[in-house]
């Protein structure tokens, strides 16, 4: 998130302008104005320009007028562009952009569900978070909405127009294991999977929507329930844009306690998906070693916030209370403690024969297939793609602390965990480096007591556990935002599932959903 | 256990019937309070601190805890996590697929009455609108010891229990 | 009266049997009242045991996972190590509704669990806990124990057809077939061992031993691993696990079944795990063989030792897939288990 300089509209964007199409800098990239008849040349434009990512894609309703918001990312140039496309507020409808980013599917399955947007030339525009017989679309102004305790009719898969010697098997809302209330309808062929598609939404909670309602501190708290085991990278991106809209930058003690924090987080995200990953497997020890390992990072987190898991500890500003004495010590006991414990749990794990027949091979993702599907994360970096955020996109403090990134090539479940098992090694160093950085000083900006930004829209981008997480935040001048919209990775990296799991056998389906790591919070939000 | 009921009651009304029944009841009741077999019902951010607990360092297996994956095989449904309205039919079926005697534990705030979400179009404002619920735990989410109390607490219930009353707690 | 007890313990002749036969005989009445009965007292005595066993053995494990896992285990129940957990479970069990699915074939349901569980306790007939510590001392033992080991399978489809579930009958189906994949190592190392002995009997095996425990000798190493690993499939215990461990993705066999029925399952798993360690004693560490202590003492000895072996290994490997473990069971195991009865073969002929 570059907020540093003002970019300047790249060249080659310029010419875009005409009528019907404006081209604007904004403070985060430039700002693409157009209609939906103009909105496929302009997409094509700004693929050959080199902007091969999706960063996010939502839409706004309030205030007026009704329009779809995107943001696409050139990797190579280090740019960002948005694309505003007003749509009308009857019958609206606007052309689809998979032909150029293959990731909008989802994203456009969304906005269709939660804005009631057709997207000409999607070939599977269903509702995504909500069920099919769900009347109107709830993130519209003017939503008047049913009454939450009644239940709906459920809507069961349809396996009669299956082709010979195929059969539907449905797994979940409920799992045993510890993946959340995720449905995927498999096609199965024999032990072979055809097809598998996932059913979203039961965790949806319509944080988005409530959000809404919420003065910009009171929205902190929401962010903590998206991602539940990551903790403060949830109020991170969210706290970002805000500052962003007013302008204000944390003091230099806040930015190193979030980074540390943010890092604490991380290890614990990983620990939780190492666990509960092997357990997938089959290795229930391995599961009960890195919760006892995350035991000991929580009591870190306790001491300094006061809860283990749902924390909101971030304030826009900065943090709203200092370090607790000899937690520096404590941090360092602990990165000390957990560097041969991983090293024990390699061993276990990538080192075992049995795990290795299980991960290698299984579940690969194509290095090709990972800027157009918009993946990001450890996904994207176990397939050869290095994309790191808190390189490519810098924020807060990272670009003086020395970390490397994580980097594989196969793209399969070993090379997924391996990436993970390094990235726990490299936010240990990051934490060590930052606890050094550490000087007195304030750590928290002076913000207003109450925030009310000056209308304007602005992004907060950070390198959660899972991958590139963003909040959009468009304020109105009161109080409250207009809108809050979290891009989270889970939603866009589970949307190549399908593809991973193509011939990959009934057994492996679990291990697969398990590597792509998912947190249903952040899916359903 | 309808025969078994109706035996109970008969005993009771015998003189000395509840010096005979007494005993009786102890025991069952100690053998259903000491292994409880929850199904993980885990929904959202309290499932997390419910494997929390269940791990080594509050290890819900010394109270004789452990989570059976289907629904046929445990006793107790740990409601831990938000109830949508989507997600709303499936806590039904499964609570129905349990066989008695058969115990709901509301964790946190959302499975109590919707937490933080009381203005959501999605969310069910509580777990107890679809299956009848035996202890709530708050929190958001409850610690590990207060899911240990709950469950304890759910233990003195299920002592509270007689073979006469079917059905009604003590 | 001491030294009748030191004659039991001893196991060398039969204490109790022989003087109640003659007691019997000199009464002048039918010997065959005398052989029902005693039967009836054996059958007790070995289900009695099992029962026993499969209680000590549920609470082991939760102990040793526990251990391994650096948490407690049970700790509450009946004082501070949890002597009693298994007990509630068992009584908690039987107190549950009896639930049979609609739609499910009764018959077949409520057969099924019989058929899984009856078998353990069919084997100890001919598995001895000391010279005369045995039902029945069968000449073809070790045929008899394979037969009716191989029982369980034919439970297992049973289950999966008659619970209406068709994610249950593909469980029921994958979980005969590891079976059968595995039987075939197992039984050829346990033929490697009958050819060194040089009988079918169990207790000649055990007697064939007196010179030296079965696995001392070189030429069983190999047969003894793959005893070890066969039998580790036999009970669908992890790294083999995938039937049970099904049941967390789709629904294993026993996915529909609560209560008593359940209950079967969840004990028969424990009595086969006795059973198997049991033969592995007798055929591999010499059964009652050892000095000083009471012979039926060091046979649950040796037992409990690969039993604690098995548990080490269960919660310390992760598991394997259908087609691995099938393809691990037909192209690795049974080559080597070949290779070792060669070999055997070779050593007891050539006299060593």
């Amino acid at each position: 998130m570059s907020e540093a300089t003002t970019p300047l509209v790249p060249a080659g964007l310029a010419g875009l302008q005409g009528d019907a199409v404006t081209v604007a800098a904004g403070p985060q990239g430039a700002v693409i104005t157009t209609t939906p008849e103009r909105l496929p040349e302009v997409c094509r434009r700004l693929r050959e320009q080199g902007f091969d990512y999706l960063a996010d894609f939502t839409a706004v309703s309030h205030p007026e007028p009704l329009r779809v918001v995107f943001r696409v990312w050139s990797t190579t140039a280090r740019q960002f562009a948005q694309v505003v496309v007003p749509v009308e507020q009857a019958q609206p409808v606007c052309p689809t952009i998979t032909p150029f980013w293959p990731a909008a599917a989802w994203q456009e399955r969304e906005v269709w569900d939660l804005f009631g947007i057709r997207f000409a030339g999607n070939l599977d525009l269903r509702r995504i978070l909500l069920p099919e017989n769900w009347p109107g679309h709830p993130l519209l102004a003017d939503y008047q909405a049913p009454d939450p305790n009644h239940l709906l009719p459920t809507i069961e898969p349809d396996p009669s127009n299956l082709p010979e010697g195929q059969t539907l098997i449905n797994f979940g809302p409920q799992h045993p294991s510890t993946h959340g209330v995720l449905r995927l309808v498999v096609t199965l062929a024999g032990e072979e999977i055809m097809a598998v598609d996932p059913v979203l939404g039961y965790l949806h909670r319509g944080i988005e929507k409530l959000a809404e309602s919420r003065t910009y501190p009171q929205v902190i708290p929401y962010t903590d329930r998206l991602d539940y085991v990551s903790g403060v990278l949830n109020n991170w991106p969210y706290v970002l844009a805000v500052e962003s809209l007013l302008g204000v930058t944390p003091p230099r003690r806040a930015e190193l306690i979030r980074v540390i924090l943010g890092e604490l987080a991380r290890i614990t995200s990983h620990l939780v998906w190492l666990g509960t990953f092997a357990n997938d497997v089959g290795a229930t020890s391995v599961f009960l070693y890195c919760f006892r390992e995350r035991e000991r990072a929580l009591d870190l987190m306790e001491e300094v916030t006061g809860a283990r898991q749902t924390i909101s500890f971030f304030r826009i500003g900065g943090v709203p209370y200092d370090l607790p004495e000899g937690f520096a010590e404590r941090t360092r006991d602990f990165t000390r403690y957990l560097r041969p414990r991983l090293d024990e749990y390699d061993a276990l794990l990538t080192g075992n024969r049995i795990f290795i027949a299980r991960a290698q091979g299984v579940g690969v993702l194509k290095g090709a297939d990972v800027l157009p599907w918009a993946v990001s994360g450890p996904m994207a970096r176990a397939s050869g793609v290095a994309i790191d955020l808190r390189r490519s996109d810098p924020y807060s403090v990272y670009p003086e602390i020395d970390f490397a990134v994580a980097l594989e090539k196969e793209g399969d479940l070993l090379a997924r965990t391996r990436v993970r098992m390094t990235e726990m090694r490299e936010s240990a160093r990051i934490i060590e480096q930052a606890l050094e950085m550490l000087e007195p000083g304030p750590v928290l900006a002076k913000v207003p007591r109450q925030i009310k930004p000056e209308p304007g829209a602005a992004y907060g981008r950070i390198e959660s556990a899972r991958g590139d997480y963003s909040a959009f935040v468009v304020s109105d001048g009161t109080p409250k935002p207009a809108r809050v919209r979290f891009r989270s990775p889970s939603f866009a990296n589970l949307q190549v599932l399908p593809m991973l799991c193509r011939g990959a056998k009934v057994a492996d389906l679990i291990a697969i959903l398990g590597g792509v790591d998912i947190i249903l919070g952040e899916v359903d939000r | 256990m309808g025969v078994a009921g109706k035996a109970a009651e008969i005993v009771l009304k015998l003189p000395g019937g509840g010096v005979v029944l007494g005993p009786v009841d102890y025991v069952l009741n100690w053998a259903r309070a000491s292994s409880m077999w929850p199904m993980g019902f885990g929904l959202a951010c309290c499932a997390i601190e419910m494997m929390s607990t269940a791990a080594s360092r509050y290890d819900l297996d010394r109270l004789g805890i452990f989570f059976r994956p289907s629904p046929r095989q445990s006793d107790v449904m740990l409601v831990a996590g938000t109830v949508t309205t989507k997600m709303a039919p499936y806590v039904r079926r499964l609570y129905d697929q349990m066989p008695s005697p058969k115990y709901v534990v509301a964790m946190g705030g959302c499975a109590i009455s919707g937490g933080p979400f009381p203005d959501s179009y999605s969310v069910v404002q509580g777990v107890d609108k679809i299956i009848p619920v035996d202890v709530y735990i708050p929190g958001c989410p409850p610690r590990p010891e207060n899911l240990i109390n709950g469950l304890l607490a759910l233990q003195r219930k299920i002592h509270g229990e007689s073979l006469a009353r079917q059905g009604e707690q003590a | 009266m001491a030294d009748f007890i030191s004659r039991l313990l001893a196991g060398q002749d039969s204490a109790v049997y022989e003087p109640l036969r003659s007691w019997w005989l000199a009464h002048g009445w039918p010997p065959l009242v005398l052989h029902a009965a005693w039967a009836v007292v054996m059958a007790a005595a070995v289900t009695a045991w099992i029962l026993l066993s499969v209680l000590i053995l549920v609470w082991l494990e939760r102990k040793v996972s526990g251990d391994i896992q650096s948490r407690l285990g049970p700790a509450r129940v009946g004082g501070r190590f949890g002597l009693l957990q298994t007990a509630a479970d068992a009584l908690k069990l039987l107190l549950k509704e009896d639930l049979i699915p609609a739609g499910a074939d009764r018959w077949l349901f409520v057969i099924a669990p019989v058929v899984v569980f009856v078998p353990a306790l069919l084997v100890f007939v001919a598995l001895p806990f000391a010279r005369t510590w045995v039902p029945a001392d069968l000449d073809i033992g070790v045929l008899y124990i394979i037969a009716v080991s191989s029982l369980p399978a034919l439970g297992m489809v049973m289950a999966g057809w008659g619970s209406n579930n068709k994610y249950s009958l593909l469980g029921g189906m994958r979980a005969a077939a590891q079976l059968m994949a595995y039987e075939v190592p197992l039984v050829v190392a346990v033929l490697s061992v009958t050819a060194m002995a040089g009988s079918l009997s169990t207790i000649s095996i055990v007697e064939a031993q007196r010179q030296g425990w079965f696995i001392a000798n070189p030429a069983l190493w190999l047969p003894f691993l793959v005893f070890f690993i066969a039998a580790m499939a036999e009970i669908n215990r992890t790294p083999f696990d995938l039937a049970e461990a099904e049941s967390e993705l789709v629904a294993g066999y026993h996915t529909e079944y609560s209560g008593m029925r359940f209950a079967l399952f969840f004990l028969g798993e424990y009595a086969y795990l006795f059973f198997v360690c049991a033969l592995g004693t007798v055929l591999f560490l010499g059964g009652w063989l050892g000095p000083v202590l009471p012979p039926a003492l060091w046979f649950v000895i040796k037992t409990y030792a690969l039993i604690l072996a098995i548990m080490w290994v269960r919660w310390t490997l992760p598991r394997l897939r259908i087609d691995q473990m099938l393809g691990f069971g037909w192209k690795v195991l049974l080559p080597a288990s070949l290779v070792g009865l060669v070999f055997a073969a070779f050593w007891a002929v050539r006299g060593g």
